[in-house]
């Protein structure tokens, strides 16, 4: 067999339109599952009532069952759901006017949710308790001492397993096809189908993903710089 | 850093390469555009026991290759046991060949080529559909058993298709690396993308739920094959057939034994149509006579 580089360049050039779908799910979820894993931390870790108890079903579940899973059960349930309240309530809203994207989008984000839950509980404690005590001494209330000795710090130490964590949900958004989503690797697959270099156009999408998280990977390295200059240490 | 970058590549490359070279060709040119999942990959899970392609004296022992997830061609019934359109046919074309003993095997569709070409099986029965790039590859028999006629498929109360014409500015859904996707292909390349194409990767099954809630207006299938996406009968075929081919056994290319097993078919298949056996078979399985020309 030989390789076909000029279909591998072709096949490069027409995976690039696909690339803002990828690069969309990808942003959308990983930002909704940010926000929905800082609460779901905070509740963990601060046992707040109620939320705790529904917070730890959420991640066990959601850690317990695949992504494709989620995404197949919502595509298939939520229809059902929302045009069965629909008539009840008789609201004109259909489950057809939803775009098949936001399926993907919902469904990422509940996903990386509890992922990124344990990132962020890891990094909040990491945190020494003293520093939080030593805000409260010197007169934070705790939602202060958290935004300014907390947070920052948890971050620094929650960078590397976020950026995996982004990695994984760059890679997972491949998973948007199964609702005929059209991301880079079924672009590939589109692409191919004309002549059958399956091969070629399979090694394209590795290159432009691989490109992608080369990207996300020097991202994290300069937030990394960034964030941990409080951790330079003076005593050398 | 930008060194080591460059080495990785390049190591990638090289080994990718390699890899390729030792596969020599195998599976990477099979293409699958009738079969219920889409080939991707090229698994070869084919653990059959090696052909043995000669017995001694007038009884040659033939080992075929299909499939089970190819419900009313080839599938495991509620009894266990394999059965089907193309297996019964099989056993229909074994009786009436004493020079022959035929013995099934199943096996993933995606290694079926594969296996025919590495002679652990020696002909093909899945339902397998006639086109340029296998006949390059692999050798077909004369006789066709059926005809595979691919329609426009819509909702059942619409009746404003009746052409691709009709279709313009409309959804369509189609399996990527379909022969259907094709079709739309070809005729959005001379009708500047009137049609918009929406890819499926089949996983879903939602096919029938895409059409009758409006998400997308039609879908393109085989006529057989719609029965077997929509049991409930929501659906319907309109328009002119927009593509036929032929479906037939497949046989390895350049080998003497093969073309003398493909000629005994052939005057097999003659046989079955000449009595009605075929179409009876058609109608059994398929739920009509799909085996004659239009």
């Amino acid at each position: 067999m030989k390789l076909d580089f000029s279909f591998l360049w072709t096949a490069f050039i027409k995976l690039l339109p696909a690339v803002p779908t990828t690069i969309n799910i990808t942003v959308v979820s990983v930002l909704c599952g940010f926000i929905i894993g800082t609460f779901v931390a905070l509740s963990r870790i601060y046992k707040v009532p109620v939320l705790n108890q529904i917070s730890t079903v959420y991640v066990t579940i959601i850690r317990g069952t695949p992504m494709l899973t989620h995404l197949m059960i919502l595509y298939v349930g939520l229809p059902l759901l929302i045009d069965g309240l629909g008539k009840e309530f008789g609201w004109s809203f259909r489950s057809v006017s939803i775009p098949m994207i936001g399926f993907a989008y919902i469904s990422f984000s509940i996903t990386a949710g509890a992922y990124f839950s344990e990132v962020i509980r890891s990094g909040m404690q990491a945190v020494n308790k003293g520093q939080l005590e030593a805000a409260h001494a010197i007169g934070m209330t705790t939602p202060q001492a958290l935004r300014r000795i907390v947070f920052p710090q948890a971050f620094a130490a929650a960078l590397p397993n976020l950026s995996n964590s982004v990695i994984g949900m760059l890679h997972g958004s491949t998973l948007a096809f199964t609702v005929s989503v059209v991301d880079i690797n079924a672009q590939a697959q589109i692409v191919a189908s004309t002549n059958w270099k399956f091969f070629e156009a399979y090694l394209a999408a590795a290159l432009v993903f691989w490109g992608l998280t080369i990207l996300i990977e020097r991202l994290t390295a300069l937030l990394e710089k960034r964030v941990n200059l409080y951790n330079r240490g003076g005593v050398a | 850093m930008k060194k080591t970058t460059l080495l990785a590549v390049a190591l990638i490359l090289v080994l990718t390469l390699a890899a390729c070279g030792n596969k020599n060709n195998n599976a990477s040119n099979s293409p699958s555009p009738e079969a219920p999942k889409a080939s991707s990959g090229s698994a070869s899970g084919s653990e059959s026991a090696s052909a043995s392609t000669e017995a001694p004296v007038t009884v040659t022992k033939i080992v075929v290759g299909t499939g089970t997830q190819f419900p009313k061609v080839c599938f495991i019934d509620e009894n266990g046991k394999l059965t089907g359109f193309d297996v019964e046919l099989v056993r229909e074309i074994d009786k009436r060949l004493p020079q022959y003993e035929f013995d099934i095997q199943t096996q993933e569709f995606q290694s079926l080529l594969l296996s025919l070409e590495t002679k652990k099986i020696d002909f093909v029965a899945h339902e397998m559909e006639k086109n340029p790039e296998r006949t390059e590859k692999y050798l077909f028999n004369n006789e066709p058993y059926a005809h595979w006629r691919n329609k426009i498929v819509v909702a059942k109360d619409n009746n404003t298709v009746q052409s691709l014409d009709d279709l313009k500015g409309k959804k369509v859904l189609v399996g990527a690396t379909s022969a259907q996707a094709q079709i739309l292909l070809n005729y959005n390349k001379e009708n500047n993308d009137a049609i918009k194409i929406v890819y499926s990767s089949g996983a879903t099954n939602d096919t029938v739920q895409q059409i009758v809630s409006g998400r997308v207006d039609a879908t393109l299938a085989a006529d057989f094959a719609l029965s077997l996406i929509d049991p409930d009968g929501k659906l319907k075929t309109t328009g002119n057939s927009l593509s036929e081919a032929d479906i037939l056994f497949m046989f390895r290319k350049d080998d003497a034994e093969g073309q003398k097993l493909s000629d005994a078919i052939d005057g097999a298949i003659k046989e079955l149509k000449a009595d009605g056996t075929l179409g009876k078979l058609s109608s059994e399985w398929l739920g009509g006579d799909f085996t004659a020309e239009e």
